[in-house]
C-alpha cells in the first residue's frame, strides 16, 4: 500500500496520468491542444525548414570531378530538353485551343490546400523505412484522409493518412503500404497499384503481362481511387520484371524528386 | 509561493522550446542527426542530478507536449518515458552507489534501450500486431547506436561542465592519492 501515499511521486504521477487521459479522449481538452498546435505551428514550419536546408547541404556534398562530370552530363541534358521542349510547347498550344474549343474545363479543375511540413513523423520501425510528414492543415481546412498530396511543381509525393483538426500526416509513396491506383503514360492506359518500398523507390504491380512497359515510361495517378484525380505524375519506370509464366508483371518506378527537400506541399481536393 | 509558480512556468516553457525542437528540426536533420534524442537525455540528466521528482515533472510536461504534436495515441510519450526512466532509477539506486560519470552513462544506456524497446513495442501493439516488431530490423539497432553515441558524447561534455561548476560530484577519474 506504500504505492498509494499520498506524497508518493509515482502514485500522484499515475493519477494525474489517467485523468489526463479522459480529459483527451473526451475532447475536454481539445481546445488547448489546438491551440498549442496553433501556436507552435509557424515556430516549427521555421525549425523544420532550418533542418531542411541543413539536409540538402549535407546530401549535395560533392567533389570537385563530380561535379565537372556532372555539369558535363546537364550540359547535355539541356540540348536534349531544348527540342522536347519546343515540341512540348506546340502540343501544349494546340491543347489549349482544342480546350478552349469544346469548352473543355482545365484538367486541374480541383481545389488545392497548401500546407507546410512540420515534421517527420517517426513508425517506431512498425513499417520498415516508413518517415511520414506532418504538415500544419487538417480537417479544418477540408482535409479528409485519403486525398493526394502534391509538391510545389506537382508531382505527386503521397496521400494523408490520418486527418486531425489542425494538423494531417502525409505517407510518402516510397514507404511500404502507402498505395496508390496508376496507370501507364501509354497507349493502352495500363493500369496497375502502386506501393512503396523500402522508403526508396516505388513499385508497381498487377500489369498484365501482355502491356509492353518499358525504362523511362512515365507512370501517373489513374483515377481510379475517387479520392485522388487522373494525371498526376507519380515517377518513371527505371526497371521491369517480366517472367514468361506469371500473369502479371512488376515495375520499380524512381520517384523524380527528393522528398528530403520539400518544405511546402499541396493537397488535392477533387 | 510566487517564485515556485514561475519557476513551473519557466520549466513549461523550456519543455515546450525544447518539445519543438525536437519534433521538427531534429526530425528533419539529415543522417545520424536525427537520431539525436534531446528529450530523453534532459529527462535522464534532471533524474541524475535532481532526483525522481523532478524527472516525473519534466517527463509529464514533455510527454505531454510531444503526444499532442504526435499521431501515435495519446499517452504514447509520457508511458515509454516515464517507465524507462523510472527503471534505470531502480536500477541505479539499488546497484549503483555514487554519482559519477560511469554512472551516468550506464544509466543513459539502460534508459535509452528500455526507451526504444517500450516504443517499438507499444506502436507495434497500437497497430494491432500488423506491422514489423523493431528489433527484429536492423534500423532498430542502428538508431539505437546513433542514440547511445550521442547520448554518451553529451553525458561526457554535460558531466564535466557540471563538475567545474558544483562540487557535489565526483571527478572524470578517481584520484591517485599516495599513502606515504
Amino acid at each position: 500500500m506504500a504505492f498509494i501515499k499520498k506524497n508518493n511521486p509515482l502514485f500522484i504521477f499515475t493519477v494525474v496520468l489517467g485523468l489526463l487521459v479522459f480529459l483527451h479522449w473526451t475532447g475536454i481538452i481539445r481546445p488547448l491542444e489546438n491551440f498549442l498546435s496553433y501556436l507552435i505551428g509557424p515556430v516549427s514550419e521555421k525549425f523544420y525548414f532550418l533542418g531542411t536546408q541543413a539536409n540538402t547541404s549535407y546530401s549535395e556534398k560533392r567533389t570537385p570531378d563530380e561535379l565537372l562530370a556532372e555539369i558535363e552530363k546537364l550540359k547535355l541534358e539541356v540540348a536534349k530538353n531544348t527540342i522536347t521542349d519546343s515540341h512540348w510547347k506546340e502540343v501544349e498550344d494546340e491543347n489549349k485551343k482544342l480546350r478552349d474549343q469544346i469548352g473543355f474545363i482545365s484538367s486541374n479543375n480541383f481545389k488545392a490546400v497548401l500546407a507546410n511540413i512540420v515534421s517527420k513523423e517517426e513508425s517506431f520501425y512498425v513499417t520498415e523505412g516508413s518517415r511520414d510528414l506532418v504538415i500544419d492543415k487538417g480537417t479544418k481546412d477540408g482535409l479528409r484522409k485519403d486525398l493526394g498530396v502534391l509538391s510545389d511543381n506537382g508531382i505527386i509525393i503521397g496521400k494523408i493518412l490520418e486527418a486531425r483538426d489542425t494538423s494531417s500526416r502525409i505517407c510518402l509513396i516510397t514507404t511500404p503500404g502507402c498505395q496508390l491506383a496508376a496507370s501507364l503514360q501509354n497507349e493502352n492506359k495500363t493500369k496497375g497499384i502502386t506501393d512503396g518500398s523500402l522508403g526508396l523507390t516505388i513499385e508497381m504491380s498487377y500489369i498484365p503481362q501482355l502491356e509492353k512497359v518499358s525504362p523511362g515510361d512515365t507512370i501517373i495517378t489513374s483515377g481510379l481511387g475517387s479520392d485522388i484525380p487522373r494525371g498526376l505524375v507519380i515517377g518513371k519506370v527505371s526497371d521491369v520484371r517480366s517472367e514468361s509464366n506469371e500473369v502479371w508483371q512488376d515495375a520499380t518506378i524512381e520517384p523524380l524528386i527528393n522528398f528530403n527537400d520539400l518544405t511546402v506541399v499541396s493537397v488535392v481536393i477533387p | 509561493m510566487i517564485s515556485r509558480i514561475l519557476q513551473l512556468v519557466a520549466i513549461i516553457l523550456a519543455c515546450l522550446f525544447l518539445a519543438v525542437i525536437q519534433f521538427s528540426l531534429i526530425s528533419s536533420l539529415p543522417g545520424a542527426f536525427n537520431q539525436i534524442n534531446l528529450v530523453l537525455m534532459l529527462v535522464i540528466f534532471v533524474m541524475f542530478f535532481f532526483g525522481i521528482r523532478s524527472a516525473l515533472l519534466f517527463i509529464f510536461v514533455l510527454g505531454f507536449f510531444l503526444d499532442i504534436f504526435s499521431f501515435q495515441f495519446f499517452g504514447f510519450y509520457i508511458i515509454s518515458l516515464a517507465i524507462a526512466v523510472m527503471t534505470s532509477y531502480l536500477i541505479s539506486e539499488n546497484w549503483l552507489t555514487n554519482k559519477s560519470l560511469y554512472s551516468l552513462v550506464v544509466v543513459l544506456i539502460i534508459t535509452l534501450f528500455t526507451y526504444n524497446l517500450l516504443a517499438a513495442s507499444l506502436a507495434f501493439i497500437a497497430v494491432g500486431f500488423n506491422g514489423s516488431f523493431g528489433p527484429f530490423h536492423s534500423s532498430f539497432w542502428i538508431s539505437l547506436f546513433y542514440q547511445l553515441a550521442w547520448g554518451v558524447l553529451a553525458a561526457i561534455l554535460f558531466f564535466n561542465i557540471t563538475v567545474s561548476l558544483a562540487r557535489r560530484l565526483k571527478p572524470f577519474f578517481l584520484e591517485n592519492k599516495r599513502v606515504i
